[in-house]
């Protein structure tokens, strides 16, 4: 996130005071943040705005709370989180994994990914295979999407997992491998379709 | 042909690197909805502090009228134990005399 000149201090002590312009920069400056993450933490059937509007509502309601001893953008990246995560575990059903789910055009597309080269890459590629693993993801439990996508999306450490979910560094680690076993059966499927 | 675990790992450097556009501001309504809320929280918080600090300079003051009652009506407190009846001051002396034993 940008350094510029946002006094986290300052827009703190005014929210205190019932400052609204302050409020109002605070939900500006991390507005972007936290949609990023509820983008990778989407759930179906929720809208992006109403999970959003969940977190900041957080956020507010529990500024109070914020001692401090963090920096703020990872005190309300801990919320987001977990708001979706949340989230994720109300929908109780999830659809099951079948090849007909992805469209026709990222199932030809998985093969033209094999072949692409990370530096070559366009931004078609980057946007096609972003639906592969969304797609892929979404079939997971809630708790493995969730390591899934800090990990290997977010490029976050099993450390940093541990600090935003409070889930242990063993749990994350054996998460995180079964997740990727499954999604590797997944793609071993769509192998072996492709044989047939 | 890439393993299943090649191919993920790829995917995943590719879905890295995916664009995404953000917006640089939050939608009106939903910057409307979300300050209202606060609006409203904060003040019923205040309310619920203010009551919070009645309450407890009531307790205070309660508790400081008690103790200066206590001390001003000290003489007639002791002058009421001292006229007890005399049946109440045969069992009250058996009393400590059973307790002694």
């Amino acid at each position: 996130m940008e350094h510029d000149n946002f006094d986290e201090k300052d827009i703190l002590r005014r929210i205190e005071r019932g400052d609204e312009v302050a409020a109002r920069d605070l939900l500006h400056r991390f507005h972007p943040f936290v949609l990023k993450i509820v983008r990778a933490h989407l759930p179906r059937r929720i809208s992006e705005e109403d999970l959003i509007q969940m977190i900041f509502i957080k956020v507010f309601h529990k500024l109070n709370q914020y001692a401090g001893r963090m920096p703020l953008e990872h005190w309300i990246s801990r919320i987001a989180v977990n708001t979706c995560f949340n989230a994720l575990k109300a929908e109780k059903i999830r659809p099951e994994w079948r090849l007909s789910d992805f469209s026709e055009q990222i199932a030809t597309g998985i093969e033209k990914l094999a072949a692409t080269e990370v530096n070559t890459a366009t931004n078609d590629d980057f946007d096609l295979a972003k639906k592969l693993v969304t797609g892929l993801i979404a079939q997971l439990s809630p708790e493995d999407r969730l390591v899934i996508t800090l990990l290997h999306l977010e490029e976050k450490t099993v450390e940093e997992i541990h600090a935003l979910t409070g889930w242990s560094r063993s749990v994350i680690k054996v998460r995180a491998f079964r997740a990727r076993a499954k999604m590797k059966k997944m793609l071993n499927q769509r192998e072996m379709l492709a044989v047939a | 042909m890439k393993s299943s675990d090649q191919l993920l790992d790829h995917a995943f450097a590719l879905a890295r690197r995916a664009h995404d556009s953000v917006p640089s501001e939050p939608p009106f309504g939903m910057e409307t909805a979300i300050l209202a809320r606060w609006r409203n929280s904060y003040t019923s918080s205040n309310v619920d502090i203010g009551m919070v600090r009645l309450f407890r300079w009531a307790a205070i003051l309660a508790c400081v009228i008690a103790v200066a009652g206590g001390i001003w009506k000290s003489g007639e407190i002791a002058q009421i134990s001292q006229r007890l009846d005399p049946e109440t001051k045969i069992v009250d002396s058996a009393l400590l005399a059973g307790l002694g034993e």
